[in-house]
């Protein structure tokens, strides 16, 4: 396993409602992100707030990383919604199941849903 | 009010409109977001992207569903029983496949649930007995946020006087520190994709053996105090469904142990009005009334099976693969619910509801299958989904 290969797994955003528009940049910035311990930010010379590609065989998907409060190394979160979703594997066997994924910082900007979805 | 934001339908919100000023009394967020929101983000009526009237809208569905070779049914899990009912009928009609999120995740524990092999309560058991809560793969404080604090935890109950201080003991196990995780009184967490390793610690453990695997004091400790419990109840989620797949020896052990065991989701009332009729709970072809896995909303947006679908009040585009969730854009996708989002951004046909439970009243089932009955509180323009899907009907 080399440093930028994690495990994601995913959760329910509490401040994040079905009412919300997805085109809203407080929903934007709420849901393209990724959470990482200090030790994988560190390993992969990522700084809190600096967008990162995050990819894997199913899809790509720039996000913003965050440092997470609480974790273990190797494992990060994101929240379930639209960027978590390009990560998932089309078998529903697999579905859910936590996702492993690469990442890497880059100077693109955050994956639109547009871009996503058109 | 009966708010309708959640699977925990409260009874006690306090609704005042004075002088166009809403206020909303004892609500959660989710709770007070349903209300807030019926003037934000509202679906508009459009076909092909073009604004439309409701009329028109409607007239075009009927169109596409006449003329569909197979068309599918999906959502409601945020509906009310008329509507959930209303849907069921029209898909009669239609010989469509009728599903819902169930067939995602946590299918198989609700049907347990439903067919009565899974010991259970009410939440006001729950809130008058529970000593012991485990709360398994779920975080009732981001996705039911007054569970705790109107059941499980924090109430004094009527068998349970000194509340959460003395009387209640909780305990969280998940992959990650979720907000429930930060309250309850022990945490354990998981490795990823490792529950049933846990579980079968866990077995070890009230088997009077060592765990091979996890902190062992702790794992211990948490043993004791299940084995102590006068009156314990598992809430599980969609965490454990996903990691543990094959839930048969848990389910076996939580009755083992005189545990009840509850699950934490949200389309359980649609579940099982569908139950009582087909006896399944999702991805049925009302055609013949038969059940396939090769039904699920999953599979279908996966393959070639169907050529038109009706969503309600879902938005599972922001949930599947999202190569999946783009053919709603290749198929006639008929979308209807009170706010935009992303199913309803993918879908063709947009026809905007009334928010249940806020501008419409009807029937729901809380999560312990306890029938609520929610009032109209607001007056509004937007025809209620029930009406949406009986004209439908009619015009089929």
């Amino acid at each position: 396993m080399s440093d930028n290969d994690l495990i994601i797994i995913s959760y329910e955003d509490r401040n994040v409602f079905k009412q919300d528009s997805p085109f809203d940049n407080s929903y934007i910035e709420k849901m393209a992100i990724i959470e990482l311990t200090e030790e994988d930010m560190n390993k992969n010379d990522i700084k809190d707030d600096e967008n990162i590609l995050v990819y894997n065989d199913n899809g790509e998907v720039v996000v913003k990383a965050k440092k997470m409060e609480e974790g273990d190394v190797g494992i990060a979160s994101m929240p379930k919604g639209p960027w978590f979703s390009v990560l998932l594997p089309n078998n529903i066997e697999d579905f859910y199941k936590h996702i492993n994924a690469k990442i890497k910082k880059t100077e693109d900007p955050i994956t639109t849903i547009e871009f996503i979805f058109d | 009010m009966i708010c309708l934001g959640c699977s925990c339908l409260c009874d006690d919100l306090e609704f005042k409109n004075e002088e166009n000023k809403i206020t909303v009394g004892n609500a959660c967020l989710k709770g007070f977001k349903r209300i807030d929101a019926f003037n934000k983000n509202r679906l508009i009526s459009s076909i092909n992207k073009k604004e439309a009237s409701i009329d028109d809208a409607i007239n075009k569905t009927i169109e596409i569903l006449k003329n569909s070779k197979k068309s599918a049914i999906f959502g409601l899990e945020n509906s009310v029983l008329e509507a959930q009912n209303e849907s069921i009928k029209l898909g009669e009609k239609t010989g469509s496949i009728i599903d819902n999120f169930s067939s995602v995740y946590g299918g198989y524990l609700i049907n347990r649930f439903l067919d009565g092999s899974v010991n259970t309560c009410t939440l006001d058991d729950v809130r008058d007995n529970c000593d012991v809560s485990i709360y398994w793969g779920c975080d009732p404080m981001s996705t039911h946020p007054r569970l705790m604090s109107k059941f499980s935890y924090y109430p004094r109950g009527k068998n349970r006087q000194r509340g959460w201080e003395e009387d209640r003991y909780t305990i969280a196990i998940d992959a990650r520190k979720s907000l429930t995780a930060n309250i309850t009184k022990k945490f354990i967490k998981v490795s990823p994709g490792r529950d049933f390793e846990l579980f079968k610690a866990f077995k070890d453990v009230l088997s009077g053996k060592l765990p091979k695997i996890g902190d062992k004091k702790l794992l211990m400790n948490v043993g004791t105090s299940i084995k102590k419990a006068k009156y314990g109840v598992v809430f599980v989620g969609d965490g454990l469904d996903y990691s543990m797949g094959y839930m048969n020896d848990f389910i076996d052990l939580i009755n083992d142990i005189g545990f009840k065991l509850q699950p934490v989701m949200d389309c359980i009332g649609f579940n099982k009005l569908l139950f009582e009729r087909f006896r399944y709970i999702n991805s049925i072809d009302l055609e013949d009334k038969s059940y396939a896995k090769d039904n699920s909303i999953f599979n279908l947006l996966k393959g070639d099976d169907i050529d038109s679908i009706l969503i309600v009040e879902s938005d599972i585009a922001s949930y599947l693969p999202h190569k999946i969730a783009k053919k709603l854009k290749d198929i006639n996708s008929i979308y209807i619910g009170p706010h935009s989002n992303l199913t309803a951004y993918l879908s063709r046909i947009n026809i905007p509801s009334s928010i249940s439970g806020v501008e419409s009243g009807g029937n729901a089932y809380r999560m312990d299958l306890k029938e609520e009955t929610a009032e109209k509180v607001i007056d509004s323009e937007f025809l209620s989904q029930y009406e949406i899907l009986s004209r439908i009907g009619e015009g089929l």
